[in-house]
């Protein structure tokens, strides 16, 4: 009934256990011993890595104890968030350079400069890209591990086959030019007369378009490099003119370069052992890909980037770092000196878990463990590789990333249409004025869309690059602000006051009996200052601050609230709130009123329906999202099954376009409160009055809406506003729909529910200030529309007797 | 004749009742299925799975496990002849995941690539119709992110998707046959990390836990917002309705409001990692308890108090000796929401709780959710035995409940 369980909320990935958890200690040793916390991602394979390295640190270290914990990727970093926040994270935390930034900026990590100057860290024996994402406004936060890099790796099986001479078959010491290479992928491409691949001369991996992007126009997300983004005209030019030729290399002359787009849906995970497939000649992976492709028995061979007008070649680094609120970072450093001794070193090259940092373990790579030959290429990159982007936010990468996701179907879509258009067999002629077309197509389709990215990444730069707020901002605008809602509070206050004191005829209480009083109501007293007016204090000053829950708070005025007009996120919170309440309020009134009115006709055993009616709305949280997620999938649902037997073809109900409609429908289901609540409240109107309108010859119907509506007016105005105030904090659903908590929303923005902003703010990007502007402006508004009710209520709500 | 009119009522009233009670029944069925039989198109009404039709056939060549590239060679009555050309395959299953190579030798073998030590389960031949067959083929491999469950398929006799896909699809439903799996439940019992071989403090643990937080909130609720109560229904102080009304205004202010702040308070009080945040506020009475206690307690004559009082009980002796116990009804309502709620929550235990012997029943559910148990049945008969203690006590305590809400007057 009452919307009480509506705080229940399910947020699945941040539930996120370690796969394992394990201490390793030197057992030998018997003196005092100081445990050290390290996490990690990944999986089975990482955990046997660990205990293997943690068992020689131990060996060199007694007096220090492991505590090892290994997350799976997407959990890790949800973990990483609550456990910085609450002071719990383990001392040792692991990076790559696409996050390092990020933590480092919200002051995770603590400087090593002290520790590494005391060690005698001698920088020149790594490769200089390795510390280059490890250190952040000239201070050194981390310490590398190993660098994931990406090369081309060719099947020899498919060059035979092909008949490419052996003499010019990608070479491992040298690169190619991009002239040369496209040449080799289109005589690798073989199709057939329907335009369908027979073979794919390249399948374009991870991190190919990064690379590619960086040869031909730079990268927009390159923080450290370019802190205001891609600012002059020239830059702008030449990053579109690097999406554009991304997109025609993958759009347009597929066939002439045989390159599978990385997007193309078959084939966007695994892309690393696509060589598996003997329909691929060429792909791009990193060593720790090769040793499941000698497995598969593919004969390969590797060969570098091919090189283009700019550095050809970008490294990401794995590093680790201590967190800022590790007690013993002396210790914790010992480790980290280890992940980067020759020890380790070479045991990551050993096993090809990727490029090893320590240039005199690069030699491990080649003499590897699985006697893999062939691996020089990727010494050779090395060499000009340049450190991968390291940004201070993910804003910058989620917008191209989604820009990309949103053009990329079109142009596929466009593709698709056109090849289908062609006359079968296809001529030659018909063949080029296809690419020329879909050429200047994509050109003109990326042109046009790049505006569109601008535009977000404009804002996204001016965010960052925001100067200090204004004196009306920081303080003019949160005193008035103040001042106006405090008025506003105690004039309801003042009303509120004066209305009960008018209708309250009690006795004037008498001293003792006043005391008394007060101590009976002690309880609820103290909870509310301590647990409720305490909190909104907070959460008032908080969201005139800007906070991470790691460094303090700093104070930006009334900057968040004056944010909020052209914050899209906020906008499309409170459009599916307002659509959700618009249905679900109806849905529950409605429901209940018309279950209610069935049961108190005289009916057998309506205890029994009332029970059955009742019991789903026992269950609106984990238990329901089992219970629902299982029932509206696509394939083996029972929903579409049911919906199957009227010939409605399987719809996806847990797609973007889908997920509202799911979620008002389990509403449905959940009426059993509001059900109760009018049949309490039906039972209540006297017979009488229904015995006379059935004398009159009343119809049922007429009944119901003549004499039971109105008489339990006051009921249904009661849980209509409390059904507003529940359906205004909506989010437990949302959590039904989203892989993990860090997705929560998703599919799309179909679930952003106004208080999916909220935890995004709060707990996906560790924006505290921001978060409680949006909080208290949802109080404001269920504070408003209850205002509203109350007053339409008035005149609408019969009150006699009440 | 006034029966007959009732007809209409019944038989709404029957089809919402089965509509509302579904869930309920397909959750039960869902988690006495097997894995294969969980993901059969069209679901099936009864726990089944689909009919090996002949295994004996499909003996597998070398060894399970680190064979990288398995042989398998289907008798040769069910090739068709034509299967001679090379080629890969894929087929992708659900979300995409990870696509799997088959691969069609000249001497009509199949090839299976499989990536890193693969568990094969079962090989399974099934017949599509008379002459056509298709070899199906499940194993779990343990991907670097997750353990992927792969289904692949060649159909033999026709090379191609549409033939996979045709067999994918609801026609062959007459190939089940029953299979309940009732171990289902013991090995969600065993806890979520135990069905990927490690350590798990069980199910059970977690129930205790839940157990603990639950009575407990519903005792704080149960002492405190009747106390409250009784001060705003039976004692006379300064600014009482004021008070009230200020407490029923709090029911307005968003849980979200105050979590950052309370999070930021627990953490300074030491209580993160511990059951505290979760129950010492049942003990400062909720807003809605006190609200519905109080209408409740406005039912009650005054009559009996006040003749206590002129005995010369205290106040707080005629809060405990009568009406304590004559609110019974209300407060059985007041302890059910209670227990449903704190047993539901999710976002508290996931907040406040670090400790993985601390899991609540909801955050264990949460495990088997994730992607790396993937075990569908084990997530239902999850959820079915973390629905069982709420669904019990509903049942047990449904009468009182029933009028209880009746008559806490809510006007």
């Amino acid at each position: 009934m009452m919307r009480r369980i509506l705080v229940l909320l399910l947020l699945s990935g941040l539930c996120c256990v370690g796969l394992a958890s394990e201490i390793v200690e030197n057992t030998d040793y018997k003196g005092p011993k100081t445990t050290i916390g390290y996490a990690m991602w990944g999986g089975a394979d990482e955990v046997e890595t660990a205990r293997v390295i943690g068992k020689e640190f131990v060996k060199l270290h007694p007096e220090i104890r492991l505590d090892v914990s290994v997350y799976p990727w997407g959990q890790y970093w949800a973990k990483v968030q609550t456990q910085t926040a609450s002071g719990l994270a383990p001392d040792v935390l692991s990076f790559y350079s696409g996050a390092f930034g990020v933590w480092v900026s919200r002051g995770a990590l603590r400087p090593l400069d002290d520790l590494a100057a005391s060690s005698g860290l001698r920088r020149e024996d790594y490769h200089p890209a390795a510390f280059a994402n490890c250190t952040w406004n000239g201070k050194l936060y981390s310490m590398p591990m190993e660098m994931p890099m990406w090369t081309v790796v060719y099947s020899k099986d498919r060059l035979e086959q092909s008949g490419i001479p052996k003499s010019e078959w990608p070479r491992a010491d040298a690169a190619m030019s991009w002239d040369q290479f496209r040449a080799l992928a289109k005589r690798l491409t073989l199709r057939k007369p329907d335009g369908s691949f027979a073979q794919y001369g390249m399948s374009a991996g991870q991190n190919w378009d990064k690379i590619m992007m960086s040869q031909f126009g730079g990268y927009p997300t390159d923080r450290q490099v370019n802190p205001t983004g891609p600012g002059n005209a020239k830059q702008r030019e030449d990053l579109l003119k690097g999406w554009i030729r991304l997109f025609q290399s993958q759009y347009a002359d597929r066939w002439t370069l045989g390159m599978v787009p990385i997007s193309s849906g078959a084939f966007t995970s695994s892309t690393d052992t696509l060589l598996l497939a003997p329909r691929f000649a060429m792909g791009t992976t990193g060593p720790w890909a090769l040793k499941q492709l000698k497995e598969g028995g593919v004969r390969f061979g590797t060969s570098p980037m091919p090189r283009g007008p700019m550095p050809s070649q970008q490294t990401n680094v794995n590093s680790v770092g201590i967190y800022s609120g590790s007690k013993h970072p002396k210790e914790a450093f010992e480790l980290l000196r280890f992940m980067a001794s020759p020890f380790v070193q070479n045991l990551y090259g050993r096993h090809l878990k990727g490029i090893p940092v320590l240039k005199s373990a690069g030699a491990s790579l080649i003499h590897n463990d699985y006697g893999i030959e062939g691996l020089e290429a990727y010494l050779t990159d090395l060499e000009v590789a340049q450190p991968a982007l390291c940004s201070n936010s993910s804003d910058l990468q989620n917008a191209v990333d989604k820009w990309r996701g949103k053009i990329e179907p079109i142009l596929d879509a466009e593709y698709d249409r056109r090849l289908a258009a062609l006359k079968k067999p296809i001529s030659k002629a018909d063949y080029a004025n296809f690419v020329a077309g879909m050429n200047s197509y994509v050109e003109q389709t990326t042109r046009e869309s790049f505006k569109e990215l601008e535009v977000t990444l404009d804002k996204i730069f001016a965010d960052m690059n925001r100067p200090a707020p204004s004196p009306f901002v920081l303080y003019a605008a949160p005193a008035v602000g103040l001042a106006m809602l405090l008025g506003l509070l105690g004039a309801y206050v003042a009303s509120v006051a004066r209305s009960d004191r008018s209708k309250s005829n009690a006795k004037p209480a008498q001293g003792r009996q006043s005391r008394l009083g007060y101590l009976f109501i002690a309880p609820w007293l103290f909870g509310f200052t301590c647990f409720l007016v305490g909190p909104i204090v907070a959460a008032v000053f908080l969201s005139f601050t800007e906070w991470n829950m790691i460094s303090p708070p700093t104070w930006v005025g009334a900057q968040h609230y004056l944010d909020l007009p052209s914050d899209s996120k906020f906008l499309i919170g409170v459009k599916t709130t307002f659509l959700y309440a618009a249905l679900v309020i109806p849905i529950s009134l409605v429901g209940g009123l018309v279950t209610a009115g069935l049961l108190t006709s005289r009916i057998k055993g309506s205890d029994l329906f009332k029970a059955i009616i009742y019991f789903p709305a026992l269950f609106t949280g984990a238990e329901a999202a089992v219970l629902w997620v299982n029932m509206l999938n696509k394939d083996y649902g029972i929903i579409n099954y049911a919906l199957s037997a009227f010939g409605v073809a399987p719809i996806n109900w847990l797609d973007e376009q889908h997920a509202f409609s799911s979620v008002i429908m389990m509403n449905a289901f959940w009426i059993g409160g509001a059900m109760l609540i009018y049949y309490a409240g039906m039972k209540q109107i006297p017979g009488a009055l229904y015995e006379a309108a059935e004398l009159d010859g009343a119809s049922a119907a007429r009944r119901f809406l003549q004499i039971t509506i109105p008489l339990l007016s006051p009921v249904i105005l009661f849980m209509v506003v409390m059904t507003t105030i529940g359906a205004f904090q909506v989010f437990t659903p949302a959590l039904f729909f989203a892989t993990d908590s860090t997705q929560v929303g998703t599919p799309g923005d179909a679930l952003r529910f106004y208080s999916v902003n909220i935890y995004d703010a709060a707990f996906n990007n560790l924006k505290m200030g921001s978060a409680c502007a949006y909080a208290l402006v949802l109080f404001l508004l269920i504070f408003a529309i209850t205002m509203v009710q109350m007053r339409l209520a008035k005149r609408f709500v019969h009150t006699e007797g009440m | 004749m006034s029966r007959l009119r009732l007809l209409p009522a019944y038989l709404a009233l029957v089809a919402i009742g089965a509509l509302f009670l579904f869930p309920f029944y397909w959750v039960v069925i869902s988690s006495l299925k097997s894995v294969d039989g969980i993901s059969l198109r069209p679901p099936s009404l009864y726990p089944a799975e689909a009919k090996v039709v002949d295994l004996a056939t499909t003996a597998p060549i070398g060894t399970l496990g680190d064979e990288t590239w398995m042989e398998l060679t289907p008798s040769k009555d069910l090739l068709d002849t034509n299967a001679t050309s090379e080629g890969a395959y894929w087929l992708q299953i659900d979300k995409g995941a990870p696509t799997q190579l088959v691969k069609w030798l000249p001497n009509g073998q199949v090839k299976i690539g499989a990536v890193p030590k693969p568990k094969f389960e079962k090989v399974h031949v099934y017949a599509i119709n008379d002459k056509e067959y298709a070899l199906i083929a499940k194993m779990v491999r343990q991907g670097e992110e997750r353990f992927d469950e792969v289904l692949f398929g060649v159909p033999l006799g026709q090379r191609s998707f549409a033939a996979v896909q045709a067999f994918l699809n609801p026609k062959n439903s007459e190939l089940r046959s029953f299979s309940a799996h009732p171990e289902n439940y013991a090995n969600a019992l065993k806890g979520p990390e135990a069905s990927i071989g490690g350590q798990s403090s069980g199910f059970l643990h977690f129930m205790r836990n839940s157990l603990f937080i639950s009575t407990m909130a519903v005792l704080g609720q149960i002492l405190s917002s009747s106390l409250v109560a009784f001060g705003f229904s039976r004692m006379q102080f300064k600014g009482r309705e004021f008070l009230f009304v200020l407490l029923i205004a709090t029911l307005m202010v968003p849980a979200q409001v105050t979590l950052i702040p309370l999070f930021t308070i627990y953490k300074s009080l030491g209580w993160i990692d511990t059951f505290l945040p979760l129950i010492v506020p049942h003990f400062t009475a909720g807003a809605f308890n006190v609200f519905l206690i109080r209408q409740f307690m406005l039912t009650l004559p005054h009559e009996l108090d006040e003749s206590a009082s002129l005995d010369g009980a205290t106040p707080f002796r005629v809060y405990r000796s009568i009406i304590f116990p004559m609110c019974a009804p209300v407060l059985i309502v007041v302890g059910l929401f209670t227990f449903v709620g704190t047993w539901q929550d999710v976002m508290g235990p996931l907040i406040y709780l670090d400790n993985p012997n601390y899991r609540t029943v909801t955050l264990g559910l949460e495990f088997f959710r994730s992607p790396y148990v993937d075990n569908r049945p084990l997530l239902m008969a999850g959820a079915v035995l973390s629905m069982i203690p709420v669904a019990g006590l509903f049942l047990v305590a449904q009468r009182h409940i029933m009028s209880g809400i009746a008559t806490t007057g809510l006007k």
